[in-house]
């Protein structure tokens, strides 16, 4: 990330041109991680979480003017709000409840909540120290990026068995392969990502 | 799809792997495959041991491989990055994130005036926002303003819904409904205005008078705890709220330790009961004309509840709050909050359900209802602490009768409430006038309306409460009872036409033909909001016996006017549900081939194009195939219209789907339609008349349908087994070999369970059926077919319809 989000951020609350864009473009690949976490058990298959992120950003935009936070922290927690508007839209659309479904959206709230502390979590446990600790939302926007970088066999193997936590034995039948191979698949994979982590792990 | 999928395509063998591992690491990886494997063990090893709370010593671990060890020490690195430890993340929770910058916001508000209203302190504090007392500077008039909590302002959406209701609640003028005086946004934050009532709400009303009875504190809900009294810990000289599920919004002014209005209506709870039941009365009364005031101009209230209802110290009730309830949605943070957790003890069967399509005035009613139930009692209505209890008693647990806790309650009032809060909004009262009409002819000792349940309501009830199980055993007791009829009519004309004889023979026709018309009302029913669901196929075989039954009234019955008539109107009716019904049977089979086109097994089996797909996915996104959007449509409809509805949708979505595939991909789909819904397509109006099934054939057909799977089952073949065992084990099962139902454990094996119904059935068919139904099914589609989507407990997809189907989704649930 070429400036600190903080700085975009300040940036885009004094009406800097392209602040914004290039802010939300930063998190791209974190909430569409998030959003396939919840949308995989809901509606496989059926919809694309690439479009249902860039809804969350047309909202988000829209809605900036009443956003009030200073932090990454802030900033994550209230695109996730927003995603998790979005993505009720979707299932709704799909469940086909026109009405409003006052549980649908408050679980779906909770499981994203669950979502990104999966995610965060996965950060949490070898990285303590206070100033690493601080900023441990962006690094959950890091891993996002990282798995990003892997290919798509790579990043499926570590999703299902880390940040949905399934079986091998789960994951073998999800990918299709056999338990054999997914736990090779998986050993590359954790190889290749301490490559996009880069100097981060 | 970006970076889910691929995982099911083709090229995921693992040969393939190799050609896409980073260069660096394919140097390890070509040194063989033996290192690979001491690699994964290493590392399975190692995550082992960390995941039983050992976390190894690093350089002695990799010591033990040191062959490997630079390889190794990399895979470590990017674990301890990815290593999920959920639990050791604090505050991370965005909620609570949301809410802590709302109360910042929120004390700052204080300090400045918000437009025309100065705030003068906080007098309530809820799941919305808070409530001050303020000034409105222009007029000088104290008023109370509530503000929303920035969590709740945060969604465009939400807000402009918001502000829509609250302008329709804002046109409202009744003298029990407290006026809202502006609805307005200054600063960002969205707040409204309205009258400074001076007195207190219901639910502060029932915890006065639950202490003075020397009860016990009603329990609050288990999650309320410690943000009640963290996010009030500022409160200032405002009473403190101590249930806080009921958190009020008291815009009261009131700290007198007990106020008139409890006063006097403790004194009667106390020694002049009746005075205190009438008192009851009287406030539901208000209350059911403020909201039939409300409904006729179209607004519902959706959140009735006691800390919605203020009670002024001269005895007058306002209703609070209108058209503000599905704004607590938006505000998703509160899941955790008691305040939602109270408010779905109030909440009505089809809210709290989440599946009305739209709530009418009778999600009102019911919440009157429970909360004049409290206020009579003292009790709950509905007891339970925890999200789920409360669910659970709302949807199937019976509320005990208010006579229960107190003889003293008279039976009326007992009658009007447990109306009010009937589970189905149909026993309830149809409007809040007819609620107020029988409060008024109690208050006025005139012979109220509602009746207490006869047995037969409870009978109705009871069956469609249970319906699983009945339904199928209904149609037998429907042929004893008629057959009952048609002996005992057999029997009194055998005797002579004694007057006796003559009696019986009528007492006995009204029991049959009550018996009939029960069963025939059991089976419509459904219809009222029913779409193709489960046990259609008992419900058109019940329907179909009415009918007959009905036609051999008229026959027995001829040359009596009046009833003749009757009858031919209820059999005309049921004629037209039958019509109905099958429309509906037919417009599915056709919408749900859409269904089944968005499977990529299916897509890639009938060769679709790109182009295909596209339309194909739109148009599938554009059809109400089922459930609540089909349901829609077709409700406000009459028997005839949907008949007619029904057949039209049907025509239109087979036109569709013939425009984009050609005749050839048509065939195929309905032949593999066929084979994914497996023994249901029996029922199919076209396979029935394509194989020209016999009755008894039919009968036979159903019985197999409606087998239940055993439960629990590890997943392999159910033992249920008759004596039509197919004979000849050659005819293969019209699909390819089981591959196991993808990532289901502990789950009964539908696909196994459904091909063996298939065979089943086959094998009760004439060689020339057999070759017809092969014809129908065509060549038996090799690959998976997809699992119907789970669609919110309504036992959505063919195949297993009504019974689970073949798995949902993996991990999602499962018998156990």
């Amino acid at each position: 990330m070429a400036v600190e989000p903080q700085a975009l951020l300040q940036q885009a609350r004094g009406g800097k041109e392209g602040a914004l864009g290039a802010l939300f473009e930063s998190y791209t690949r974190y909430l569409t991680l998030l959003a396939r976490l919840q949308i995989g058990r809901r509606i496989q298959g059926k919809v694309d979480e690439g479009d249902i992120v860039q809804e969350t950003f047309l909202e988000a935009h829209r809605q900036f003017p009443q956003f009030r936070g200073t932090t990454e922290a802030e900033l994550i927690s209230w695109l996730r709000r927003i995603l998790a508007g979005q993505l009720a839209l979707v299932v709704r659309r799909y469940i086909g409840t026109k009405g409003r479904d006052i549980r649908l959206e408050m679980d779906l709230a909770a499981e994203l909540d669950n979502s990104a502390n999966a995610l965060d979590g996965a950060l949490a446990a070898s990285y303590s120290t206070p100033s690493q600790h601080a900023s441990r939302r962006e690094q959950a926007v890091l891993l996002a990026d990282a798995l990003g970088e892997l290919s798509e066999d790579y990043r499926e193997v570590i999703i299902l068995r880390h940040l949905e936590a399934l079986p091998f034995a789960e994951v073998a039948k999800r990918m299709n392969r056999s338990e054999d191979s997914v736990q090779k698949l998986w050993v590359r994979s954790l190889a290749a990502l301490r490559n996009s982590l880069g100097g981060v792990a | 799809m970006s970076p889910s999928n691929g995982a099911n395509g083709n090229g995921n063998h693992p040969e393939n792997d190799a050609t896409r591992v980073p260069g660096e690491v394919r140097g390890l990886l070509d040194s063989s495959t033996h290192d690979e494997d001491r690699l994964v063990a290493a590392v399975k090893e190692y995550t082992a041991a960390v995941e039983s709370g050992r976390r190894p010593n690093r350089q002695e671990f990799l010591a033990q491989y040191a062959d490997i060890a630079t390889e190794l020490s990399s895979c470590l690195n990017s674990l301890n990055f990815v290593q999920a430890a959920a639990a050791q993340l604090p505050g991370s929770d965005a909620a609570s994130q949301i809410q802590k910058t709302s109360e910042e916001l929120n004390t700052d508000m204080a300090a400045k005036p918000l437009g025309d209203f100065k705030l003068v302190r906080e007098i309530g504090r809820g799941g919305m926002g808070v409530v001050y007392e303020a000034v409105q500077l222009s007029l000088g008039r104290r008023v109370a303003v509530k503000v929303l909590s920035l969590a709740a302002a945060l969604d465009s959406r939400h807000l402009q819904r918001f502000k829509n209701e609250a302008q329709a609640a804002a046109q409202l003028h009744h003298t029990n409904i407290v006026p809202v005086y502006q609805v307005g946004c200054e600063r960002s934050v969205h707040f409204y205005a309205m009258q400074l009532i001076d007195g207190q709400t219901l639910a502060d009303v029932v915890r006065d008078l639950r202490r003075l009875a020397g009860k016990t504190p009603l329990r609050r809900d288990a999650t309320a705890g410690g943000s009640a009294n963290g996010a009030n810990g500022k409160a200032n000289g405002a009473k403190r709220i101590e249930n806080l599920d009921d958190l009020p919004m008291p815009m009261a002014a009131n700290n007198a330790p007990l106020s008139t209005q409890v006063a006097n209506l403790s004194v009667m709870h106390s020694d002049k009961r009746h005075s205190f039941f009438r008192s009851v009365a009287t406030l539901g009364l208000q209350a059911a004309e403020a909201l039939d005031y409300a409904h006729r101009l179209g607004v519902v209230h959706r959140d009735i509840k006691p800390a919605n209802l203020m009670l002024d110290v001269r005895g007058n009730l306002w209703i609070t709050d209108f058209g503000l309830a599905q704004f607590y949605a938006a505000d998703s943070g509160l899941t955790q909050t008691g305040d939602v957790v109270g408010t779905y003890r109030y909440m009505s069967p089809e809210q709290a359900s989440g599946r009305a399509v739209v709530l009418d005035q009778r999600t009102d009613i019911y919440s009157l209802g429970v909360t004049l139930y409290e206020l009579l009692t003292l009790e709950r209505a509905v007891p339970g602490t925890t999200r789920e209890e409360l669910l659970n008693q709302i949807a199937n647990v019976d509320p005990q009768h208010p006579r229960e806790f107190d003889k003293a309650i008279p039976q009326e009032l007992d009658t009007i409430l447990m109306k009010a809060i009937a589970k189905e909004p149909a026993d309830r009262y149809p409007s809040a006038s007819a609620l107020a009409e029988d409060l008024r002819r109690f208050l006025e000792d005139q012979p109220i309306l509602a009746r207490p349940p006869s047995t037969l309501d409870k009978a109705i009830k009871w069956t469609k409460r249970h319906r699983a199980i009945t339904l199928s055993t209904m149609a037998i007791l429907l042929v004893i009872a008629a057959g009952l009829l048609i002996t005992t009519l057999f029997i009194a004309r055998a005797q002579s036409h004694t007057n006796d004889a003559l009696k019986r023979e009528q007492e006995n026709f009204r029991q049959a033909r009550q018996a009939v018309d029960f069963f025939t009302n059991v089976a419509n029913k459904d219809m009222e909001n029913q779409v193709p669901g489960k046990f259609q196929s008992v419900r058109k075989e019940m329907l179909e016996a009415s009918l007959a039954y009905y036609q051999s009234f008229i026959e027995q019955r001829k040359g009596d006017r009046t009833l003749e008539a009757d009858l031919n109107a209820a059999s005309a009716h049921v004629a037209s549900i039958l019509a109905a019904l099958i429309a509906g049977e037919d417009y599915y089979r056709i919408a749900s081939g859409l269904t089944l086109m968005q499977s990529r097994n299916i897509q890639a089996e009938l060769k679709l194009t790109d182009p295909q797909k596209t339309k194909i996915f739109s148009l599938e996104a554009a059809t109400p195939i089922e459930g609540p959007r089909l349901e829609a449509i077709i409700a406000p409809l009459t028997s005839e219209q949907r008949s007619e509805k029904l057949a039209a949708m049907e025509a239109e979505t087979e036109r569709a789907i013939a425009d984009i595939l050609s005749p050839d991909q048509v065939d195929r789909l309905h032949q593999l339609a066929r084979q994914w819904r497996g023994p249901t397509a029996f029922s199919d109006t076209d396979v029935v008349a394509a194989l020209a099934l016999t009755r008894e054939q039919k009968d036979q057909i159903r019985l197999i349908q409606n087998e239940q799977p055993p439960q629990p089952a590890p997943p392999t073949r159910p033992s249920t087994q008759t004596g039509t065992q197919p004979s000849d084990a050659d005819r293969p099962p019209p699909r390819g070999p089981d591959q196991g139902q993808r990532g289901g454990f502990r789950q009964v094996d539908f696909r196994a369970f459904n091909a063996e119904k298939v065979a089943r059935i086959v094998a009760l068919l004439t060689p020339e059926q057999a070759d017809r139904w092969q014809e129908l099914i065509g060549a038996p589609f090799e690959g998976q077919f997809p699992n119907p989507f789970q669609r919110g407990g309504r036992g959505g997809g063919p195949g297993g319809r009504g019974r689970g189907g073949p798995g949902g989704f993996p991990g999602d649930r499962g018998p156990g």
